[in-house]
Order: structure tokens, then C-alpha cells, then sequence
């Protein structure tokens, strides 16, 4: 009986993971050797969905891949940069004023994301109506079409620097954490902030910084919600990464079966990069 | 003979009395529920809605017991279709369905709704079926059967502007001439002609605007440059790369010269109505007629806000396209659809007739200001009333109708995608063809290349 125990306090969450995430995961794989399509029945495709894939017959996959690379390499350097230097920052500050520019800068975590969006989508709007026109407008300059223009750079900028507060969190716990005495002995041996920050804060809260690193990327690889509201991935796909093209292919164009296998494949990239960075990072935990 | 006559009565008499006393059981069973589905986009259309709960009136005035469910949506067509498919594979789907025409095909290789033919060509609805302007129930067909009643017409036009015109010297009779299909002078070349006048002379930001995203704005100008989409023989989509290059050509024009902006397909709807109402754009291609009753309810003018019928009506006025092969003008039917989950097929038919009859459709159309589709509705006073539904029967004579094919929604996001990259200056026309190519080769089976 003792033994059963503890299963059954487990069960609950273990029906939960079944139906949530087995099923979900197992139907996926199932769909993706379909033709699935809007009445939700679909015939048995074998690995079509994947050759249309791999043999690059959709004439904007190579796009799209490169799209991924650019978008995730973007956002995760602003995330995770600029996460590091105002942890760094505001940790050197008193207390009183580190918390105060903490809280600043986690405004844009608490910003309900469809605001987020239209703060972006207003800033950049190409009528004189937008943020930046109106000020170009005011110097005497030449409003831009700016979605137009830059869209891949927006969306970057847009997911990077919400990654920010979160980052910028994190890393404050962790370097405030690093014991007094190795800072003043690098300060009594002469060392400057930088070298302080670059030889010692940083490999003393390498963990949690390579933890941020692998879940940003998990999620930049993933999400696209932001860039679905502020470009729609537009123009001509220049800002439409994986995640978002496989959004449009299941839900837009109604091709389930062909979404799937796209979802598959987000998957299995998602997966080669994590672990090329657990390798390249060298994330084990020191016990 | 008075024997038969009165066995006949008997029988005759019989008969009614039996089948009283079933109809009469059959209510004694509760009221049965039919539930709806119709969709705006937007507030206007809400008589959709409205009609069908009126005719559920009307109905159980009649003697039935129909409980009814019904939901106007104010989504957008995407997620109203995915909500559709969700609720279809439930026990929530609706019995009656409002929807556009291109999705009718889809929906019918699906089996998710029915056809319709036993309904509207049965004897008792024959002067009904007749009364549907000719292409009415051509639109709502699909493989030789009929999936909808067509309730209104989605006519698609151009808006231009007499203010700037008349700035530019023309007359109002010079003004008419130049938009009569007729005169010889409506030609695609002449709007360009004048959209350049305008703009050079300082009396419009623009020449032309369209709309944003994917919509069927996109098929107005392909079907202006005498493009097909569907092979008639094997029913299988065509990508007519001749009428596409001109489409293509032309856009890349009006950019070009700067008559459109090249931005303009992420405009905010909001701005590109200011311009067309507020006369910052000469021609408004992007809409349909529907948008002279929008201006008067929403307050999309900088100036005046929401703007009057005389404003419109002196300042602005509608024509067809000016296609290569003569006036176009894209006529879209919504319709209302029976789904084919449905336990009540008769009443759910019954419901949709009756809100299709002559005076509800009437009010639909002088409220919205979207086409007829029966003739009865323009001998009823209150349509002839209505000054501007004229002009709308007036560009209805050329009509042509809207693309229908299960693989509609690809090509027309495909097509939005190449658009876009003409406009934008990333593609050239040859690349943005290329693309189109082999994009439909990639997501659209058995299409044909010509």
C-alpha cells in the first residue's frame, strides 16, 4: 500500500501531462502524415507533408529558415546583452536606486501584450499619425515606411527587448549573490569595473546565464505572436520566421496536415540548437 | 359521380384533420432549437442576424415552436472559419451558417454543409428561385448544386472623387462622361491619366489607394485585366500569368510614378478611409459599395467626422472597373448555408427562406447598401427610395462574378504575398510571377499553369 501511495498523489499531474502534452504531441505527428484540412479529417499522406519540405518545392521555406536564424540571433543578443549590462548596472547602484531603475525597466514585462504590439505598431505606423513620423515631421524631415522598410530589425527589437526585464532579474539575484569579499579583493588589486564584470561577475553566474540563454532561444524559436500583430510577417515573408509560417499554413490557409509537419520540424531545429548550446555553453550544473 | 365527389371530399377532409393532428403532436413536443451563425465583418451587417431572428418570429406567429440561437460575429472571416471547423467537430455547431461565397466550395468537398437543391428548386419555391438575379445562384453552387440562399451582394467598386475633379476644370457633366461606362472615355489608361493631373496639381496625396491584407480587392484588378482563375473543363485552379504579369505591371506603375505608396497594404484601415473620405486619394479601389453607408456612421473624416449623405453624394461618386474587355464589376454573394450536422434540415430551411423573402433583404440591402439579389426587392418602395442603391443597380449591370474554388484562400494570400513584394520593391514583376508559380505548384493541387 505505502508503495501505491505516492502514485496516487502523482496521478493527478500525470493525467494532466497525458492529456495536455501526450496527446497533443502524439496527434501532431499523426496529422503531420495527413491532408488534414478544415473539416479536421484528412487521409493518410505517409511523409508527403515532409518531402514538400525538404525538397524545398515551398518556394519560401529556404526564406523562412534563414528568417528563423536571423530573428532568433538578433533577439537573443539584445535579451540577453542587454539583460547582462543593466543587471550589471544596477547592481553597482545603491539599493534604493538599483531597484528603482529595476522596476523601470520591467515595465515592459507588465505591459499586456496586445499594448506592447500597438506601442510598436504606433511608433513605427508609416501615416503621420506615427510616433517616429510625427517627430521626423516635427524636425522637418521625411516620414519612412518604416514596417516597410526594417521589419525584420522591428520585430527583433520589439521580442528582444522584452526579453530584457526577465534577463535583467535573473541576473541581478544571481550577481548579488557573489560573495563581497572576491569584488573588493579584485578592487584592492586594482581591477576596473569591466574586467571586474568580464573576469569574474560573468563566469560566477554562468549557470544562470546559460540557463537564459537556452530559454530564450526555446522561445524566440517558438513564439510569434508580436511579430504576427506589428508586420504580419510581412512584406513578401521579411519578417516571417519558422514558428509564424507554420501558424499560417495550419491556421490561415487551413492546411493542418502540412502545419504539422512544419511544427515537427520547428521542433527538431529547436532541439539541434539547444543542445549545440548546452555543448558550446558547457552547461552542467557544479554540484 | 356525387358519390366519388363526396369520397373524395371525405378523404380529402380526412387527410387534413390526420395531418393537423400530427403538425399539431409535433409542437406538443417543445420548441426545437435552431441555432445560427452569421458574420459582419463590422457592425453594418448585423441585420444578417436581425432577419433571421425576425423570421423565427414570423414563423412561430405561424404556429411553429422554433427556439432560436442566433450570433452575430464582428471577427474576421479567418478566425469566424476556425471557429466554424472547431465547432463543427462538436456538438456546438450551428444549424444555419452566413457566409461568403468563396468558402462555399471548401466547405462543400468537406460535406460540412448541404446542398440545397431539393429546397429551392422544389415546386412550392419555384417563383422564389426565380425571382434571384441572374449569377445569384451561380455563385452559391458548387459541382452543379446549390449550397446557399444568396441574401446580398458584395459589390465592388471605385470610389473617385468630383471635389478634386471638379479643381481640375471638369464640369459635372465632364465628371459624368469620363465615369460612364458608356461614353468611351472610362478607360483604366484615363484614371491613370487624371490620378497624375490631380497629383501633380497638389489636390491629392495619392492617386489611387487600396485596401490592407489579403482580400478581394486583390482578384478585382486580375479580373479587370480579363484574368481566370478556375479551368471550366477540369475545374482545377489557373494561374493565368498573362492577366497576372498586366496586374503586376500595373501596380508596380502606379508606385513607380508615385500615384500609390508603396506601403500602402499596411496602412491602417483607419487612415486609408480618412484619405478616401476626406479626398486626400482620388480613387478609392479598394471597397465596395457598402462603405457610402460606413462613412456616414463612422467618423473616419479628419474634417467632419461622420459625414453626411449629401456630403457623399456631391463629393464622391462609384463606377465599375475599367477592364481591358469592357466595365467589371465583382460581385461577391453572401449567403445563408444549412450545416450539414443539422438535426432540423426542413426548419432550418424554412427559417432561411423566410428571412430571404423580398422585404427582409430589402432592409438588408438599404442598410447596408450592399447589391440585391432578388428582383422583387427593387419594385419595393423603400428600395426605390434609396437614391444611391441605384447607382449600385446602375454598375450591377456589369457584373462579373467572384472566383470560386476550394483553393481560393491560397491563391489569394499568394497573391497578397507577390502583391506586396511588387509594391514594396522587392520583387520585379517576372520575380513576383516566378513566385506565384511556384508557390500555387507547391500548395494548390492539380493547378494549371497557363
Amino acid at each position: 500500500m505505502k508503495r501505491i501511495i505516492p502514485y496516487f498523489f502523482i496521478l493527478p499531474l500525470l493525467l494532466l501531462i497525458f492529456l495536455f502534452y501526450i496527446i497533443p504531441a502524439v496527434s501532431t505527428v499523426y496529422i503531420s502524415a495527413t491532408d488534414m484540412g478544415r473539416s479536421l479529417k484528412g487521409n493518410f499522406v505517409g511523409i508527403k507533408n515532409f518531402t514538400r519540405i525538404f525538397s524545398v518545392e515551398d518556394p519560401v521555406i529556404g526564406r523562412v529558415l534563414l528568417n528563423t536564424l536571423v530573428y532568433l540571433s538578433g533577439a537573443l543578443i539584445i535579451t540577453i546583452i542587454g539583460g547582462l549590462l543593466l543587471a550589471i548596472a544596477t547592481t553597482t547602484l545603491t539599493n534604493r536606486w538599483g531597484s528603482f531603475f529595476r522596476i523601470i525597466w520591467f515595465l515592459p514585462r507588465a505591459t499586456p501584450p496586445v499594448v506592447w504590439a500597438f506601442l510598436w505598431i504606433w511608433a513605427f505606423d508609416p501615416s503621420r499619425y506615427g510616433l517616429l513620423n510625427m517627430i521626423f515631421n516635427q524636425i522637418g524631415l521625411q516620414g519612412r515606411s518604416w514596417l516597410t522598410l526594417y521589419p525584420m530589425a522591428i520585430v527583433i527589437l520589439a521580442n528582444g527587448i522584452l526579453g530584457i526585464p526577465y534577463t535583467m532579474t535573473i541576473l541581478s539575484a544571481a550577481l548579488s549573490n557573489i560573495p563581497l569579499e572576491i569584488l573588493e579583493a579584485a578592487k584592492i588589486d586594482g581591477a576596473s569595473g569591466w574586467r571586474t564584470a568580464v573576469t569574474i561577475k560573468i563566469p560566477l553566474i554562468w549557470w544562470p546565464l546559460s540557463f537564459l540563454i537556452i530559454w530564450y532561444t526555446l522561445s524566440f524559436l517558438t513564439s510569434f505572436q508580436y511579430i504576427l500583430m506589428i508586420t504580419g510577417g510581412g512584406p513578401f515573408y521579411a519578417s516571417t520566421p519558422l514558428a509564424l509560417y507554420t501558424y499560417n499554413k495550419a491556421f490561415q490557409n487551413m492546411e493542418l496536415g502540412y502545419g504539422s509537419a512544419l511544427a515537427l520540424v520547428l521542433i527538431a531545429l529547436s532541439v539541434v540548437i539547444i543542445l549545440a548550446f548546452r555543448k558550446l555553453l558547457g552547461v552542467k550544473r557544479e554540484t | 359521380m356525387r358519390k366519388i365527389v363526396a369520397v373524395f371530399l371525405i378523404f380529402f377532409l380526412a387527410s387534413f384533420v390526420l395531418s393537423s393532428t400530427g403538425q399539431k403532436e409535433e409542437l406538443k413536443k417543445g420548441p426545437v432549437s435552431i441555432k445560427a451563425w452569421t458574420i459582419g465583418p463590422g457592425p453594418v451587417p448585423v441585420l444578417r442576424a436581425k432577419n433571421l431572428k425576425t423570421a423565427g418570429e414570423e414563423l412561430n406567429a405561424d404556429g411553429l415552436n422554433l427556439k432560436l440561437d442566433v450570433t452575430f460575429s464582428t471577427q474576421k472571416f479567418g478566425p469566424y472559419r476556425t471557429s466554424f471547423s472547431l465547432a463543427y467537430n462538436s456538438n456546438s455547431f450551428p444549424d444555419i451558417l452566413g457566409e461568403d461565397q468563396d468558402i462555399i466550395p471548401e466547405y462543400a468537398e468537406e460535406g460540412m454543409i448541404l446542398p440545397l437543391d431539393k429546397y429551392v428548386k422544389a415546386g412550392t419555391w419555384k417563383s422564389n428561385f426565380k425571382d434571384f438575379l441572374p449569377g445569384m445562384w451561380n455563385a452559391v453552387a458548387w459541382k452543379g448544386k446549390i449550397y446557399g440562399i444568396p441574401i446580398e451582394a458584395v459589390v465592388n467598386c471605385i470610389y473617385y472623387r468630383k471635389d478634386v475633379l471638379r479643381k481640375l476644370g471638369m464640369s459635372d457633366s465632364d465628371i459624368a462622361k469620363a465615369f460612364s461606362p458608356d461614353s468611351g472615355q472610362f478607360t483604366l489608361a484615363n484614371l491613370v491619366k487624371l490620378a497624375k493631373k490631380a497629383k501633380d496639381a497638389g489636390l491629392v496625396e495619392w492617386g489611387f489607394t487600396h485596401r490592407k491584407g489579403a482580400g478581394d480587392y486583390w482578384f478585382n484588378t486580375v479580373m479587370m485585366f480579363g484574368g481566370k482563375f478556375v479551368d471550366s473543363v477540369t475545374g482545377n485552379m489557373i494561374i493565368d500569368t498573362k492577366a497576372l504579369k498586366k496586374d503586376f505591371a500595373f501596380h508596380k506603375m502606379l508606385v513607380d510614378e508615385g500615384l500609390l505608396p508603396k506601403d500602402m497594404a499596411s496602412w491602417d484601415w483607419k487612415v486609408i478611409h480618412e484619405y478616401s473620405v476626406d479626398g486626400k486619394t482620388l480613387f478609392w479601389i479598394g471597397g465596395h459599395t457598402g462603405q457610402w453607408k460606413e462613412y456616414q456612421q463612422k467618423a473616419y473624416s479628419i474634417k467632419y467626422g461622420k459625414v453626411t449623405e449629401a456630403y457623399l453624394e456631391k463629393n464622391m461618386g462609384i463606377a465599375p472597373f475599367p477592364g481591358i474587355d469592357g466595365p467589371v464589376t465583382p460581385v461577391k454573394v453572401h449567403a445563408y448555408t444549412l450545416v450539414s450536422k443539422t438535426k432540423n434540415p426542413d426548419l432550418a430551411f424554412k427559417l432561411i427562406s423566410k428571412a430571404s423573402s423580398p422585404e427582409l433583404l430589402a432592409r438588408l440591402s438599404i442598410t447596408t447598401f450592399r447589391g440585391p439579389t432578388r428582383k422583387s426587392i427593387m419594385k419595393l418602395k423603400d428600395f426605390k427610395d434609396q437614391k444611391y442603391l441605384t447607382k449600385v443597380m446602375q454598375i450591377m449591370k456589369y457584373a462579373k462574378a467572384f472566383p470560386k474554388h476550394p483553393s481560393l484562400g491560397k491563391y489569394k494570400n499568394m497573391l497578397f504575398e507577390a502583391m506586396v513584394g511588387i509594391e514594396t520593391g522587392k520583387l520585379t514583376v517576372e520575380q513576383a510571377l516566378k513566385f506565384m508559380i511556384a508557390k500555387a505548384k507547391s500548395d494548390i493541387p492539380g493547378v494549371i499553369i497557363r
